[in-house]
C-alpha cells in the first residue's frame, strides 16, 4: 500500500480516529505520519466538511418549492472584502478574512452547528470590547436564568436574578447615554 | 531559573506527561493567511512580533527559518512549532520564551497561535499563562471577533474560543489491548478525541496519546478544560483498572517484558525508534507498577523518548545521518543511559 499523503512511500503507519462518531482510517508513510501531528490536521478538512457542505447546498443554495425540477443553483456571492468564493473554501477548507463569516453567513451558519455542534460563542470577550458588550451579554443570560426560575416556580430565585438584571440595565443605560 | 517542563523533575509514575493549551487568534487588520500575500505579509508578522515582544519581556524572537533542517525538527519534535509552520517560505515569526514553555507563532494556519505547555497536570496553569499572554497582546493589536462566533479562525473548526486544550498521556496498559480503540467513540460524544502521537492505530509508539477537545464554539474555556479533565480522568481510570488486571492475572509475563526491554535497551547495538520508543514504554510500566526500580535515569523516560527522535539525534551528532546511522546513534545513546 502507498502512502495516502505522498502517493510516494509505503504506507506504514495505520490510524484511525473518530470525528463525530465517524471512524476516519488513513494509511500513511513514517514522513507524512509525523507531519499530522497536530490533531486537527489529521483529517483532512476536505473530508470533514463534504457531507455538511452537501447538506448546506440542499438546504439553501436549492430554493424551496424547486422540488421535481432540475435544482436552481444560487451560488453565494464572493466575500466583499477578500474576494474568497464559497467554492473555494469548499475545496481548501480555510476562509480567506474575518469578512467571510458574514459573506457566507447562512453556509457558515449551518457549517458550525454542524462541525461545532453550536453556533454561539460563550466563552471569553476581548477586553477593547469594552464592558458595554459584557454587559448586554451578561443581561441576556441572566434574563434566561430568571425565566427558568420562575417556570421552576423558584420566584425567590427570580426575584434576585430581577434586581441583578436592573443593575446591571442601569450601568448599561449610563454607559450609552455617555456615548 | 525555569526550565522546560519535560526536564521538571516529575516522577515517571504519573500517566500525564504534560498539559497544553493553544489558542488562535486573527489581526482583524488583515486577511486570513490564504489570502495574505507579499508586503500585507510581512506588515502582519512585523506588527504581531511587536506586539508580542511589547506585550511581554517574556519573549526572544527566533528566526526559524535561519535554522538547519534538523534544528528545526528539534522544535518540532517537542511540539513547540508545526509541520505547517515549517513548511513554505511564507513571512513567519517565532517568539519563545527562554524555557520553551511558551511560544507564539506568527503566521501560521492563523496570524497568532499561542501556546503554553506545563507538566503533568498542569492544563488550568497553561490556560492562565496562555490567556494572559493573549490579554497583553490584544491590547496592541485589533483580533478578529464575532459577537456571535466569537474569535473568527482560518478553518471554522477553529472558530469561537480559538482554544485546543490538550494532554499527552501515557497507557501502557490499554494500549495492549484494543482498548484505546473502543475508547473513541466514547469520548467523542463528549466532543474530545485521542491518538497515538505518531504510531499505528490499535498501539501508538511508545503508548503515548494526545487527548484533546474536538469543538472550540459553544462552551466556555472553562468548560471545555473542565469537559477534557472529567474524561481525561475516565481513561486514566479505565488505565488503572486495565493494569491492575493484567498485573493480577498477568503478572509474570509483565515481569517479562519490563526486564526484556530494559535489557534490549542496555545491549542493543541497533534500534529504531519504534522499537526504543515502545521498549521505553515498557520500562517506564515497570517504574509505574515498582517492577522495575533501578536503574533510575535522572532523565525522565519521555524526554528520553524525545531524545531519540531523528532531529534530535541528528543534532546531537551534527552531520547528516542515514536511518542505520542513526539507528547505531540511539542505540548507543540508550545503551549509556541504561548500562549500569
Amino acid at each position: 500500500m502507498v502512502c495516502e499523503k505522498c502517493k510516494k512511500n509505503p504506507a506504514s503507519v495505520h490510524m484511525q480516529q473518530f470525528t463525530n462518531g465517524k471512524k476516519v482510517e488513513l494509511h500513511l508513510c513514517q514522513e507524512c505520519a509525523f507531519k499530522f501531528d497536530n490533531p486537527e490536521m489529521l483529517v483532512p478538512l476536505e473530508n470533514i466538511f463534504k457531507g455538511f457542505l452537501d447538506q448546506i447546498n440542499s438546504k439553501y443554495l436549492i430554493p424551496p418549492g424547486t422540488s421535481g425540477k432540475a435544482p436552481v443553483v444560487r451560488p453565494a456571492k464572493p466575500c466583499t472584502r477578500c474576494g474568497m468564493t464559497f467554492n473555494k473554501f469548499k475545496t481548501g477548507g480555510r476562509l480567506g478574512c474575518d469578512v467571510c463569516y458574514t459573506s457566507f453567513a447562512k453556509e457558515v451558519e449551518v457549517l458550525l452547528k454542524n462541525v461545532q455542534g453550536s453556533t454561539r460563542h460563550e466563552g471569553k470577550y476581548p477586553r477593547r470590547m469594552g464592558a458595554g458588550l459584557i454587559n448586554k451579554r451578561q443581561i441576556t443570560e441572566l434574563r434566561a436564568s430568571q425565566k427558568r426560575a420562575v417556570e421552576e416556580e423558584n420566584y425567590e430565585e427570580a426575584a434576585r436574578l430581577r434586581d441583578e438584571i436592573r443593575v446591571l440595565e442601569q450601568a448599561q443605560n449610563e454607559e450609552d447615554n455617555r456615548q | 531559573m525555569s526550565i522546560p517542563w519535560y526536564q521538571e523533575s516529575l516522577t515517571d509514575h504519573s500517566e500525564i506527561l504534560s498539559s497544553r493549551i493553544r489558542l488562535a487568534r486573527n489581526i482583524k487588520k488583515y486577511p486570513f493567511r490564504r489570502k495574505l500575500t507579499g508586503d500585507d505579509a510581512s506588515a502582519m508578522v512585523e506588527e504581531a512580533t511587536l506586539a508580542v515582544t511589547g506585550a511581554s519581556t517574556f519573549f526572544r524572537s527566533l528566526d526559524i527559518q535561519s535554522l538547519a533542517k534538523p534544528e528545526q525538527n528539534v522544535f518540532l519534535e517537542k511540539h513547540i512549532v508545526s509541520p505547517e509552520f515549517l513548511n513554505g517560505n511564507l513571512p513567519k515569526g517565532l517568539l519563545i520564551s527562554d524555557d520553551q514553555n511558551v511560544s507564539v507563532m506568527v503566521n501560521e494556519e492563523d496570524h497568532v497561535r499561542i501556546q503554553a505547555i506545563k507538566p503533568g497536570e498542569g492544563l488550568t496553569l497553561a490556560y492562565e499563562t496562555a490567556g494572559q499572554i493573549d490579554d497583553l497582546i490584544e491590547e496592541r493589536v485589533e483580533f478578529a471577533f464575532h459577537t456571535e462566533y466569537g474569535y473568527l479562525t482560518a478553518c471554522p473548526t477553529n472558530t469561537g474560543t480559538g482554544l485546543r486544550a490538550s494532554y499527552m498521556i501515557h497507557l501502557p496498559c490499554l494500549s495492549k489491548s484494543d482498548m484505546p480503540n473502543t475508547i473513541l467513540p466514547q469520548i467523542a460524544k463528549f466532543g474530545v478525541t485521542m491518538r497515538g502521537i505518531y504510531g499505528e492505530g490499535t498501539a501508538p509508539m511508545g503508548s503515548i496519546y494526545q487527548i484533546s477537545n474536538q469543538n472550540t464554539l459553544g462552551k466556555s474555556e472553562e468548560d471545555i478544560i473542565l469537559g477534557l479533565q472529567n474524561v481525561t480522568r475516565n481513561v486514566l481510570a479505565k488505565e488503572h483498572m486495565a493494569r491492575h488486571k493484567l498485573l493480577v492475572t498477568q503478572k509474570s509475563q509483565i515481569e517479562d517484558t519490563v526486564y526484556r526491554a530494559y535489557g534490549i535497551l542496555a545491549n542493543s547495538r541497533l534500534i529504531s525508534a519504534k522499537e526504543a520508543m515502545d521498549l521505553l514504554s515498557d520500562i517506564r510500566l515497570g517504574y509505574i507498577t515498582k517492577i522495575l526500580e533501578k536503574p533510575k535515569p535522572t532523565k525522565q523516560i519521555y524526554q528520553i523518548m524525545m531524545e531519540i527522535q531523528p532531529g534530535h539525534l541528528q543534532r546531537s551528532v551534527g552531520e547528516e545521518m542515514t536511518e542505520q546511522e542513526r539507528d547505531k546513534i540511539r542505540a548507543n545513546y540508550l545503551r549509556e543511559i541504561f548500562e549500569n
